[in-house]
């Protein structure tokens, strides 16, 4: 769909598509920002779904008393752990499930407990929403800890945000940027793996029951669960399968744990152009891109960079916690 | 550990080359991986030499012969009539099992081998008509096993492609279990980039007969009674063309009456991305819906990431088993 033929069908003017972040300081902050933003679309009767960590989920389902019935409502903490499935598995699949509607959605992936390895994923994804959903009659709020978050993260709202909105004020952001540089400015060179990290070369698609069964021979060692190793297993397999069917060399994968986490890494000749990959939904026919938004939902954080030649792609899968 | 397979394939193949008239048997691996295909399996057979391809061929018949069934073994070079002058004189009664039409020596090329066109619809006929044959004759099952050389000479990236088309829709015949295919391979004609396609083209590979555990990667068996197919073994890109093909034809061969299509995944014990949406492509295409049995946890969860919630006619029945960590079954099948 083009935006043109959204704007008719709608009021006539506006574009379709809003995203704005929201500022607050406090729960009554909080409840300002967002109740009136709930309360909009469910009096024009859109769909709306609030996701965010669960005390403020809470926060405004109390808030909006017996309407919030209407609401869909979903832990981002969880649904959203890993920042990189926010958008196919959140945010698309509550859109693409309304198709004649305009959907209203809060969604607040950065909150003040985001690590610092997290972060740019985080950063990453409030810049794509912006490319993905440019045309589409959806309006997205973006609440952000204004007393506990760093200045940093405030100021990289105000570049992901075209619209920011304060104590009831809704100002356009004078440092929103194109969101493909923002996030072409987080594709930096990942920090080495520990040394002796266990490493496993490949090459060929003969290769992939070996590579299978070293992941899973270092996941178990390091004592990750049984269901989330055979996620893992599957998230890297795609990984490997992209090396084989899209390049002309092998690659190799290294595992290692890290505090609380293990990681696997894989490594080949390969360029991964498209910033979108794994971020949209798998369409009917088309096969490209679908084995990462798998990886994107199985792990709990994945980082990559990339350029022409050498891709590195670190799935993390937190030790303690149980699957997405 | 890819590298140590690597090292064992190359061993083997150092041992193949030398010649070995007088002791066709003496590679017990080759031997038990022919002895262990089984009815359905669909094998992409990728030879090293003449040495490795003979004693392959020798392995499969002798023992199609021994077992009662039905043998062909198509041939363009060496000619029908040399193959089996070498067989017979490596010890294989090949003239007796000929006299009484069990065993049978074909042109490779199919019915109009002088042509020498490549004609993948019609090869399918062919084969068609060799079950079919086959089965008429009351033979309670086919081995084939086939010399593609015959189809490196016009190589071009399209005649690959058709060729991969070929073997891959070849599966949805195999797939009922009456015929065990071999389908040689010269590694000396075919270049690795053409292999790995027409590998992905068959449920099992055999690139590098060193590994005593060797078996075809995946099964792929039409099922009667519930109306469907049984999945045994894993699929990944090695085996995704292949797999690919049975579920997209599944709707057209397996036409249900207003039965669900059931595809038994308790055998399968890995099934990436591609697979799972070609599960879900099926289901939207089978008329009567699909139902697969026996999915893991992790198996529905794929399934419900590819879209298969949203799939009317799709129901998924998961295994009693609680969560189970299907790569951990991978590899003690």
């Amino acid at each position: 769909m083009s935006p043109t033929e959204l704007t008719t069908d709608r009021d006539g003017g506006a574009a379709p598509f809003e995203h704005l972040g929201l500022l607050y300081r406090t729960a009554a902050d909080y409840l300002t920002g967002t109740v009136p933003f709930v309360r909009t679309a469910l009096s024009a009767g859109d769909p709306v779904l609030v996701a965010a960590p669960k005390a403020n989920l809470d926060l405004v389902r109390s808030a909006l008393g017996s309407d919030a019935r209407r609401v869909g409502f979903a832990d981002m903490t969880v649904a959203g752990r890993n920042p990189g499935r926010i958008l196919p598995g959140v945010l698309l699949d509550f859109a693409d499930s309304h198709p004649e509607r305009r959907v209203s959605i809060i969604g607040e992936p950065v909150w003040p407990g985001r690590t610092d390895i997290e972060y740019p994923a985080c950063v990453i994804h409030e810049a794509l929403i912006n490319t993905v959903f440019a045309g589409r009659d959806a309006a997205i709020l973006c609440p952000y800890d204004a007393q506990r978050l760093s200045p940093r993260a405030l100021a990289d709202a105000h570049r992901t945000h075209p619209v920011m909105e304060h104590l009831g004020t809704r100002r356009p952001s004078d440092a929103y940027a194109d969101p493909l540089d923002v996030a072409a400015g987080f594709n930096q060179p990942l920090p080495a793996p520990p040394p002796e990290t266990a490493t496993a070369a490949y090459r060929g698609q003969a290769s992939l029951t070996d590579v299978r069964r070293f992941v899973t021979q270092q996941a178990e060692a390091a004592g990750l669960a049984a269901d989330r190793t055979a996620e893992l297993t599957v998230a890297v397999n795609e990984l490997v399968s992209n090396t084989i069917e899209h390049t002309t060399g092998g690659g190799s994968v290294a595992a290692w744990s890290e505090r609380d986490t293990f990681v696997c890494q894989v490594e080949d000749t390969g360029h991964l152009a498209d910033p979108l990959i794994g971020r949209l939904r798998p369409a009917g026919g088309a096969s490209r891109g679908r084995g990462l938004v798998f990886v994107n939902h199985l792990c709990d954080l994945v980082r990559i960079h990339t350029r022409p030649g050498r891709t590195a792609i670190r799935l993390h899968v937190l030790l303690s916690a149980s699957g997405p | 550990m890819v590298e140590g397979d690597r090292t064992s394939g190359a061993a083997s193949r150092d041992r193949s080359a030398r010649p070995a008239a007088d002791d066709w048997g003496a590679s017990a691996v080759t031997t038990a991986i022919v002895d262990r295909l089984q009815p359905g399996d669909h094998v992409c057979w990728a030879f090293h030499d003449d040495e490795e391809r003979l004693r392959t061929t020798l392995r499969f018949v002798a023992g199609g012969i021994t077992t009662g069934e039905k043998v062909l073994c198509l041939t363009e070079d060496p000619t029908p009539e040399a193959l089996r002058a070498v067989l017979e004189a490596r010890g294989v009664d090949v003239t007796a099992a000929v006299a009484r039409g069990q065993v049978r020596f074909r042109d490779a090329r199919g019915s109009s081998p002088d042509t020498g066109v490549f004609d993948p619809v019609s090869m399918l006929d062919d084969w068609r008509r060799e079950l079919g044959r086959a089965r008429a004759e009351g033979y309670a099952s086919l081995r084939a096993i086939t010399d593609m050389a015959w189809l490196a000479r016009p190589v071009s990236v399209t005649g690959i492609r058709r060729l991969a088309w070929y073997e891959a829709q070849a599966n949805r015949m195999f797939a009922d279990g009456y015929a065990t295919v071999v389908c040689l391979y010269d590694r000396r004609l075919f270049t690795a980039g053409d292999l790995r396609g027409i590998a992905s083209a068959h449920p099992g590979t055999a690139f590098t007969p060193g590994d005593e555990s060797w078996r075809p990667q995946l099964r792929i068996l039409r099922t009667d009674d519930p109306l469907g197919l049984r999945l045994v073994g894993a699929s990944d890109l090695s085996t995704r063309e292949a797999l690919t093909a049975v579920l997209a034809g599944a709707a057209e061969d397996l036409p249900g009456c207003g039965a669900p299509l059931t595809v038994d995944v308790t055998g399968l014990t890995f099934a990436d991305a591609a697979a799972v949406h070609a599960l879900v492509r099926t289901a939207q295409t089978a008329s009567a819906g699909l139902r697969i049995v026996g999915a893991s946890s992790l198996m529905a969860k794929l399934i419900h990431l590819a879209g298969g919630c949203d799939t009317r006619g799709m129901t998924v029945e998961t295994t009693a088993d609680g969560p189970s960590p299907s790569t951990a079954r991978e590899h003690t099948v």
